[in-house]
């Protein structure tokens, strides 16, 4: 009794413990985004499903009750339909990326993609691909996804800084919480027993005669006939290779659970089945490029092991042209709503944690440590940016510097450095901190004072 | 806590859908509980010796005229030894790849007296072939299933390039149904 509540206990740790909102994200980005990008079902292709004769029309029940809301049972969406899903579904998809109502446009971007492949396998076949996808589109749909890296998540800490009335730095327990684990070990396990099947079945229906070179030599031909891929039919003429092959992939497909077990290992299952993938495209010309995307939801595993541990923070560090201890710092004013806002966002973007964020009306001799010669009022009418270095930047350049400082922004580092933008630039930053209003907090400094211009 | 409850249902649910329909392994794929589905291609054992039949099928006009103007609608290619036959692809008649080859196949070993299929379901499936492409269709028009065998050895390919044989020809049923309705009325 007692070792099965320990069991339970220990079960629970796995699946419920503490994990990062920020890898949970991640995966939304990547699964949701590759998702549009690559196999969202094709309008066009729909709407010629949609032209197919009646009698070739066998609609899946999930399709069914999908479409019941509607009508009767078994209805045949209308070319309308289709459109209007496949609209909605997109628009759902991009606010699903973006993090905008996360979860609200995932559900829908979940029930339009099901509902538009439902549709696609509703003519005769069903191909393998997108059974798992599909899953993860609604596990992520219900998970807490849009904790981190969205502007549901941005928005919600802009409007606690602006109540609070002070700009703080992001916690890294800010992004951890019990249910982050669960939906990435989720698309893990679905993807092992999908596995699992196709081992098994290659081991009931073929037995040790799958091993035999013919096996796979049969296949090959096949494929490179039907679906024009010569590399196929040569490959198919080796059959040392192709026995080794055989053995490899089944004996992949039947232990792939313990990629999922043992997260340390996850790296080689993640390689192997990216050659594995690969290798079928460009032999046998069969995509499912759906299930790499979903080898995503090993991303934590792979984070904390070899060789992604060692390589990733140098590679991070080189970046960023910086190493440990070495920061920019940010000089910014703590009663104006508008750098507080500023703040939140520049924050929220410094993923490798870059910045150092120092208030200069609470925070001022930690200011003057970094840089003496600046004078408080300075520091009131523009930020400053102290780089490793020590050299410092105000206003427009402050922000250029940051460009360059933090990863995901360096695209916005291109525009601030292109002829002329120095000179708009600063123009406008003058304006835009000359109009901003400034209120310390209430019963300490006063209320809502507005900055005077003339300094 | 409900939230919690939730997820774990979730889990639970999903997990226990999708170990459901992989067993037993190695039966044919159900689509009926799709997302959820098993893997069971490329499962069965092929010997050695085995042969690869590639099945292809022709659409034989009465005339070079509507061999034409089916190919001018962007349908099918005109072979230019016989200008009256077309040959048309799973995409020129609007069906998923893998239920036109299963077709053809069922054709096949129907024709050949192997596979145990009815008459009926085999004109059905001979139906459902013609549907897409009906309206270029007329009584005097046939249908022709091809194939060819490509032999395996153990080096792969034994020949890249054998002849195509005719394994059955039937007169388009959906145009004859379509001339037999037109009468009917005048009777």
């Amino acid at each position: 009794m007692t070792a099965w509540v320990e069991r339970i206990r220990s079960a629970d740790r796995h699946w419920f413990g503490r994990g990062s909102y920020r890898d949970l994200a991640v995966v939304r980005i990547l699964v949701v985004g590759g998702h549009l990008l690559y196999f969202y079902p094709p309008l066009h292709r729909q709407l010629a499903y949609a032209a197919a004769h009646a009698d070739t029309f066998l609609p899946l029940p999930a399709l069914k009750v999908l479409l019941l809301p509607l009508g009767e049972w078994g209805i045949r969406p209308d070319p309308t339909l289709i459109q209007a899903v496949w609209l909605v579904g997109m628009i759902a998809g991009i606010a699903g990326v973006l993090g905008k109502y996360t979860r609200l446009s995932l559900v829908i971007h979940a029930a339009a993609s099901t509902f538009l492949v439902a549709h696609m396998y509703s003519y005769g076949t069903v191909h393998h691909p997108y059974g798992p996808l599909i899953i993860a589109l609604w596990a992520l749909a219900f998970s807490r996804c849009g904790r981190a890296w969205s502007l549901d998540e941005l928005r919600g800490r802009m409007d606690r800084a602006l109540a609070r009335g002070r700009f703080e730095p992001l916690k890294p327990e800010d992004h951890t919480g019990p249910l982050a684990r669960w939906p990435l070990l989720l698309i893990q396990s679905v993807l092992a027993i999908a596995y699992l099947s196709a081992g098994l079945s290659k081991l009931a229906a073929g037995g040790f005669d799958w091993f035999r070179s013919s096996t796979l030599a049969f296949y090959l031909v096949q494929d490179g006939l039907r679906q024009a891929t010569p590399l196929g039919l040569t490959v198919a003429g080796y059959p040392t290779l192709l026995t080794m092959t055989a053995i490899v992939v089944v004996l992949f497909e039947l232990t792939f659970v313990l990629a999922v077990l043992i997260p340390r290992i996850a790296w080689a299952y993640v390689l192997v089945g990216i050659g594995m993938h690969v290798g079928i495209l460009l032999t046998q010309g069969a995509p499912f490029l759906q299930w790499l995307l979903l080898y995503g939801a090993f991303l934590p595993a792979l984070r904390s092991t070899f060789p992604v541990a060692y390589l990733l923070p140098r590679l991070r560090r080189w970046l960023a042209n910086t190493s440990e201890g070495r920061k920019w710092a940010v000089i910014y004013d703590g009663y104006c709503p508008l750098c507080i806002r500023t703040m939140v966002v520049l924050d929220y973007l410094d993923a490798g944690d870059h910045l150092r964020p120092l208030d200069l009306e609470r925070q001022w001799p930690e200011v003057v440590a970094v840089t003496p010669s600046l004078t408080r009022e300075q520091a009131r009418h523009a930020m400053h940016v102290v780089t490793p270095a020590g050299d410092v930047h105000q206003g427009f350049d402050a922000f250029r510097e940051l460009a360059r400082a933090i990863p995901l922004v360096w695209p916005l580092a291109l525009i601030a450095h292109a002829p002329f933008a120095r000179t708009i630039g600063t123009r406008i930053y003058g304006v835009v901190a000359r109009g901003r209003a400034r209120g310390a907090p209430c019963g300490v400094e006063g209320c809502a004072v507005r900055l005077d211009p003339a300094g | 806590m409900i939230e919690k409850a939730i997820s774990l249902t979730f889990v639970f649910g999903i997990l226990a859908l999708q170990l459901w329909v992989i067993f037993p392994p190695g039966s044919q794929s159900n689509h009926w509980y799709w997302p959820f589905v098993n893997y069971p291609m490329y499962s069965q054992a092929k010997l050695p010796g085995e042969v690869f039949m590639e099945h292809a099928i022709r659409v034989r006009f009465g005339s070079e005229d509507s061999a034409r103007r089916m190919v001018q609608s962007g349908a099918g290619k005109q072979d230019l030894a016989d200008r009256r036959t077309v040959s048309v692809s799973y995409d020129d008649l609007r069906i998923r790849q893998f239920v036109f080859y299963r077709s053809l196949a069922r054709i096949d070993s129907w024709a050949s007296g192997r596979g145990g299929w009815r008459d009926e379901q085999i004109l059905e499936e001979m139906r459902l072939l013609e549907l897409s492409i009906s309206e270029f269709l007329s009584p005097h028009d046939s249908l022709v299933l091809v194939k060819r065998d490509f032999p395996i050895g153990r080096r792969g390919l034994e020949d890249r390039d054998p002849p195509w044989q005719v394994v059955h020809a039937w007169a388009s049923q959906v145009a004859n149904e379509a001339a037999l309705a037109r009468r009917a009325p005048s009777q």
